[in-house]
Order: structure tokens, then C-alpha cells, then sequence
């Protein structure tokens, strides 16, 4: 069976990808957060799962609006890195797990009852490239792309989101094969990208959902999305993404870092748990 | 969704070819979405409020962002009415005012903080 061996969370913003492109990392003012990231590849290399599923959301770079998806998965072999705009950054393509992907599809579908989308194509944007080369630099481990509406309403619920994690664990653990699986939930923290509050960090909600994701995460169910875009920002519902990692840990899964930097226009975490 | 024509035009920005076809003519371009003249006027003077009150999510706006080389920051500012200047005030103050909410923590060895 495929073992839940740890969990990360992390931000995905642009300005990540843009900071790591433009050898901007270890400016005093990006040190920091590219210190959190560091710590992550090294614990990930010392957890060494054989497969990550990646829990993120797209931002029109793979959907559109004419079908948007609530939950798809990616089969693929590989997944192209997606051009946002300033041409695709110098990546090869990500690779996939198509064996364990497809289980996970058929399991998820079939026995948990998510209507996920199937995508045997997937471009993937920074939802997945703004962390990826920070946490496993030459691709040493094959990715199942799990992306979650947050973009075109109506979005699914953050009791949704947590009970995909849930059915995910199950799937996980009825794979034929002995799998190391990290599962990694992408997004937030807080932030607004549009309106008069443009650029508007939440510090205080941030360290909240930082220990409530921690030691209370069920607590999280009882929001609306609403709740949370009042708490940290329109496009800070990205946190459902962490919801979903969370949820599939195993009990007793220990915090083993957490890292908050509010900088800028966001509030920047990278966090990880490992399973006992 | 009736902002459709214009979302599509913008996002398809992200494609190397219509960047291209976009900065030749950018008038042309627009006209094969079906874009509107008002919507147009919005795309060719940068009207980033006006842009996201037609409708136009901001991921896809990040994609007329890069091909006019304005920053998310940019835009940011006029969509809260401030100079650019009144902008970096803004986030440095921000930034000031967050620094204790700074937090590093990583566990130590044989510690246990288990939960379910």
C-alpha cells in the first residue's frame, strides 16, 4: 500500500517563481522565505517519498471558463510548464506517476464518490512551478497534479476540500504497491489582488490558520469560503489546498517546521509534518 | 459568462503567437475575440479597475500585465487610487508593522507534538 509519509504546505506565488528566476534569492528581503523553502528541500530529501501528489489550484493557465473543473487529476506522463505570460520558464516537463494517478482516479471516483476531471494533458503554472524547484531542484520525484477550484464560481466548500483529503488517504493506502507518498497543498496565505484593499496582508488570521491547520484543522470545516475571504483576502481561499494536504495525514502526524513571513502584498508559509 | 470574449482575448495572451499578433495590432487582435469598442478602449488604455469591473479575473489580467510590462504592483496601486509612491509607503509600512509576526520553528529531535 502507498504510505502517507509527510505533508508540506507552502505558498505558490508568482513572486517566488520571479525572485528564483531573477537570482534574487538572497536579497536581504527574500532571504528569509528562500531559507524556509531550503529547509523544506532538505527535510523532503531526508522523508524521501518515491511520489507527491500536489495539491494546487490553476490560474487559467490550464482551464478555462467555458468547463471549469471543481477537482481534477493529472494521468499524464509528464506535464508541460505552462507560459503565464513572459514565456515558459526553463523547466523541463514535470514528471507524472500515471500507475498511482490512475488508481487514485478510479478510487476517488468509484469508492469516495468525487466527481473529479480527468486530464490525460496538463499544463502546469505556478500553482505547482513556484514551489517545485525549491523543494526537488531535478525533478528526483514524480508528481500526481490535484487541482481544486477556487477560481470560477461556485467553488467547492473548505468540508469539501477537507473530505477529499480524507478519501485521498484512503485511496493512498488501497494501492497495490509499497509508495512513499508526500502530499503537498499549495497556496495562500493571506492576500488580496484586487479592490481598494489591493496588497493587504492578514498577520494575525495567517498565525491563526498556521495553528489551527496544525492542531485543530477540523475547526477549518465549519468556514465558508466567504468566511475565509473575509478573514485573509479574496485569493487567499487557496488555503483549502492545505486543508486537502492536511487531511490526508495520518494521525499523530507531527509538525516538524513552520515558517510565516508576511512580506510584501502576502503572507508567505512553508510548512511540513511528518507521519509516525 | 458575459465577459467571455474579452476574458478570452487576454488569456490567450499567455500564448507566445497572440502576444505577438497582439503587439502588432493590438485594435485587430481585439476585433477577432469580438471584444466590444468599450471593452477595447478598457485593453488599450490599461484601465486595470475598469478591466476587473467588466468582469475580467485578475489571473487572467496578470497576462495583459506581462505583455505591456506593467507589474501586479502597478496595477495594485491604481486599483487602490494611490501614486506609486503612496504605494511602497503603503507596503512599507505593512511590512514594518508585520515584522513580529514573524515565526520560525522547527521542531527538535525525539520532541513530540503529535495530534490527530
Amino acid at each position: 500500500m502507498a504510505r502517507v509519509v509527510g505533508g508540506l504546505g507552502c505558498s505558490h506565488a508568482p513572486s517566488i517563481a520571479h525572485a528564483y528566476d531573477h537570482g534574487m534569492t538572497e536579497e536581504p528581503h527574500w532571504r528569509p522565505l528562500f531559507e524556509a523553502f531550503r529547509h523544506a528541500q532538505r527535510w523532503l530529501l531526508d522523508v524521501a517519498p518515491d511520489a507527491l501528489v500536489v495539491v494546487y489550484n490553476d490560474h487559467v493557465d490550464q482551464f478555462f471558463f467555458d468547463c471549469w473543473p471543481t477537482f481534477a487529476i493529472g494521468l499524464a506522463e509528464e506535464f508541460e510548464v505552462a507560459d503565464e505570460g513572459y514565456g515558459p520558464r526553463a523547466f523541463p516537463p514535470v514528471p507524472g506517476h500515471p500507475a498511482l494517478a490512475r488508481h487514485l482516479a478510479s478510487f476517488l471516483v468509484q469508492s469516495e464518490g468525487f466527481d473529479l476531471a480527468l486530464c490525460e494533458k496538463m499544463v502546469l503554472d505556478h500553482g505547482v512551478l513556484s514551489a517545485l524547484p525549491l523543494v526537488d531542484p531535478d525533478w528526483q520525484v514524480p508528481v500526481v497534479p490535484l487541482a481544486v477550484n477556487v477560481v470560477c464560481p461556485p467553488l467547492p466548500t473548505p468540508a469539501r476540500c477537507w473530505a477529499l483529503g480524507q478519501a485521498l488517504a484512503r485511496a493512498l493506502s488501497a494501492y497495490p504497491e509499497e509508495l512513499r507518498v508526500v502530499v503537498v497543498g499549495t497556496g495562500g496565505l493571506s492576500h488580496q489582488l484586487t479592490g481598494p484593499n489591493f496588497g493587504e496582508v492578514r498577520p494575525e488570521w495567517d498565525r491563526r490558520f498556521l495553528d489551527l491547520i496544525d492542531r485543530s484543522p477540523q475547526e477549518l470545516t465549519g468556514l465558508s469560503m466567504d468566511d475565509l475571504a473575509r478573514l485573509g483576502g479574496d485569493h487567499s481561499v487557496e488555503v483549502v489546498q492545505w486543508m486537502v494536504m492536511r487531511a490526508a495525514l495520518p494521525t499523530g502526524a507531527r509538525l516538524d517546521f513552520q515558517f510565516y513571513y508576511p512580506f510584501m502584498i502576502m503572507g508567505y508559509a512553508v510548512a511540513g509534518w511528518r507521519a509516525p | 459568462m458575459s465577459a467571455l470574449p474579452l476574458t478570452e482575448a487576454i488569456n490567450d495572451l499567455r500564448l507566445a503567437e497572440r502576444r505577438q499578433a497582439f503587439q502588432q495590432d493590438p485594435v485587430a487582435y481585439l476585433e477577432s475575440y469580438g471584444v466590444s469598442p468599450e471593452e477595447r478602449r478598457l485593453v488599450l488604455e490599461r484601465d486595470w479597475p475598469g478591466l476587473l469591473a467588466a468582469g475580467v479575473n485578475i489571473y487572467v489580467l496578470t497576462k495583459l500585465m506581462a505583455v505591456t510590462g506593467t507589474s501586479l504592483l502597478q496595477a495594485g496601486a491604481a486599483m487602490r487610487g494611490q501614486s506609486w509612491e503612496e504605494f511602497q509607503q503603503f507596503v512599507s509600512e505593512q511590512n514594518a508593522r508585520n515584522q513580529r509576526f514573524h515565526l520560525s520553528f522547527v521542531a527538535q529531535q525525539g520532541e513530540v507534538r503529535g495530534h490527530g
